[in-house]
């Protein structure tokens, strides 16, 4: 009795943990598509002149002067980017939760902090196989 | 819930050639570490394999670096084997380097330099490395040349993945990149953010049907998912010894394949292990200490083993286990007698496994695990018989009469060994006893026979530097060599 009961607990606990993971996944490429659009706003009203231009905030077109509208772009990138990383690190949590859940060792090297890039090119450079 | 048959899937996928101990997969424990009769090419030796599994879960916890095991037993007792389970057991992840007592010996290096190559070899680093890219397929590109030859160029590129599409000004330098690595509409690409490097992974299985004749190099792969610009952080493990040989010399890579290294000064060992430590603290890497195992221990030095004992004290030491089947014999290098071979201060600080001779039944279930490895169907006779061979003789006489069996059995178009077979190759190829019987028999038709001579030097020897006795035919029976 008390087996069967642990394995639906098991069970419930990985879907659980698979349903956020996949949620999450769904949420970056929202997230980047959002990103991307703002990234070509920015460039196209960059390249224009106009005083004044059109701009949808969310489903309204709204005019406004071109320095205005490169400010909200602007600001509106630095949260994408902040909540873009903040789903990573969720991500790499939840990951070796669901498979400490599933009783295998967690990913090593989740705590580690990224090599400088001069640093680890230099390592490259002369270990080909890295 | 009921008893379910365990079954054990062979990787079959690798094709690899059959040496002496190529059957072990694992230490074929349970998840109580508790060893199994037969699991995963081992058989019996059933304390040194749960001692060995202890080992192998310390080293995993990260939990006995510069910790030292001896692995003492007759010969043929599994100790060789044992180390190639733990190996197995640790994976890939951890750093094992194996080597035999030897090996040390070389002319191009001294001893000691071989000895800390061997340890820095076995401590693994781990370090991450992290990059943001765009991947995605092109679905179209428009680059225009200026009309006087001269100036930039300027261009747009279209990617798109499963979920979306975007796209992006280029300016020349990129343009350069993608007009070098010949980027059309339908290849997959992945650009470098921080670098600007643009990679051509193949071409988008949608487009396949494009042109009929396609280039012999062409790859096509699958339109990439998700999201545009990703990050991608891998982690690699490097190995001290390679950081090591990288700074040692300006092509020094190079000098990992052909093993010539040569002397590595202390000052740029000390420069790495700084550097290193500077990363652990910063939390750019972690020190992962794998396991050093030495075969034939016996065959090191005093000076060796006292350098071993201060290496062992360092922070970042791996662990080494060592085997040996010698009984209470002279140290190398000194006329003293200790046991193993082993100097006792050393001694102090192993952990000693012992390994015992394999019962009958073992020595059946190992020689079978053996015939499937080589790909030898055997009757059930002919296994008995070879058993019987094995007890007499040694474990390893018996597996060299496996192949040799099977050919003999080949030879008369049949496809099952049988007992004909055994007693063929049993008289064709002798084994230790009866090879020294002989030569006592016959010694005076043997060039250079010194058996003569073997009653004087008895009396005259000392213990070290003795004329070469021939063995007198009793090497099984012995608990231990000499």
């Amino acid at each position: 009795m008390t087996e069967a009961v642990r394995s639906v607990d098991i069970i419930s606990q990985t879907e659980e943990l698979a349903d956020k993971i996949l949620a999450n996944k769904q949420e970056l490429t929202v997230m980047d598509k959002r990103r991307q659009e703002n990234r070509e706003a920015l460039r196209v009203i960059e390249k224009s002149d106009e005083p004044k231009v059109w701009i949808t905030v969310g489903s309204m077109l709204v005019k406004m002067k071109r320095t205005q509208a490169i400010e909200l772009i602007k600001k509106d990138q630095q949260q994408i980017e902040q909540q873009i990383n903040l789903i990573y690190s969720e991500q790499k949590i939840l990951v070796n939760k669901h498979r400490d859940v599933e009783f295998k060792s967690p990913f090593s090297g989740t705590n580690l902090k990224p090599l400088d890039r001069k640093e680890f090119s230099a390592l490259k450079a002369n270990l080909p196989m890295l | 819930m009921g008893e379910t048959e365990k079954i054990e899937v062979r990787d079959i996928t690798r094709i690899e050639r059959i040496g002496a101990h190529s059957h072990i997969r694992g230490l074929g424990l349970d998840d109580v570490l508790e060893a199994r009769a037969v699991s995963q090419g081992m058989v019996g030796q059933k304390d040194a394999r749960r001692a060995a599994g202890v080992v192998v879960q310390m080293v995993r916890e990260g939990k006995i670096a510069g910790r030292c095991i001896l692995l003492a037993g007759e010969p043929s007792t599994g100790k060789t084997a044992i180390a190639v389970g733990m190996a197995q057991a640790l994976g890939t992840e951890t750093p094992f380097t194996s080597m035999s007592g030897s090996e040390i010996y070389s002319l191009e290096m001294s001893k000691t330099e071989a000895l800390s190559q061997a340890l820095r070899k076995s401590i693994g680093v781990r370090i991450k490395e992290e990059t943001e890219i765009i991947e995605g397929e092109v679905v179209e590109i428009q680059i225009e040349r200026p009309a006087t030859g001269t100036g930039q160029k300027v261009g747009k590129v279209t990617l798109k993945t499963t979920e979306m599409e975007t796209n992006y000004d280029l300016g020349n330098k990129i343009i350069e990149c993608f007009m070098k690595e010949k980027i059309q509409a339908g290849d997959v690409i992945t650009i470098d953010k921080a670098s600007g490097k643009v990679n051509k992974l193949g071409r988008s299985f949608t487009r396949a049907r494009d042109y009929d004749a396609t280039g012999a190099q062409t790859r096509f792969v699958q339109c990439p998912e998700g999201e545009l610009q990703k990050r991608k952080e891998v982690v690699h493990t490097v190995t001290l010894h390679e950081i090591d040989v990288i700074n040692s010399r300006t092509h020094g890579f190079l000098a990992l394949f052909s093993g010539d290294t040569g002397e590595i000064k202390q000052e740029v060992r000390d420069q790495i292990n700084n550097k290193v430590l500077e990363w652990r603290e910063e939390g750019k890497a972690e020190i992962n200490p794998g396991v050093l195992f030495i075969d034939e221990v016996h065959m090191l030095d005093i000076e060796c083993f006292s350098f071993l004992n201060r290496a062992l004290e360092s922070d970042m030491a791996p662990v080494v286990v060592m085997a040996t089947n010698r009984g209470i014999t002279r140290i190398r290098g000194t006329n003293y007698r200790s046991p193993h071979g082993i100097p006792i201060d050393l001694l102090d600080r192993m952990i000693i496994i012992r390994t015992v001779p394999y019962s009958e039944k073992e020595v059946k279930e190992i020689l079978k695990i053996r015939c499937e490895e080589e790909d030898c169907i055997m009757h059930p006779d002919a296994l008995t018989i070879l058993t019987r061979i094995a007890t007499d003789t040694s474990l390893r006489y018996a597996i060299q009469l496996i192949t040799t069996a099977n050919l003999v059995c080949r030879r008369r178009k049949a496809t099952e060994v049988n007992t004909e077979d055994v007693k063929k190759v049993y008289s064709l190829f002798l084994d230790e006893n009866r090879s020294s019987k002989i030569l006592k028999e016959y010694q005076d038709d043997y060039m250079f026979s010194e058996i003569n001579e073997h009653e004087e030097d008895v009396a005259a020897a000392g213990g070290g530097g003795a004329k070469r006795r021939i063995d007198t035919g009793d090497g099984d029976a012995q608990a231990m060599e000499h």
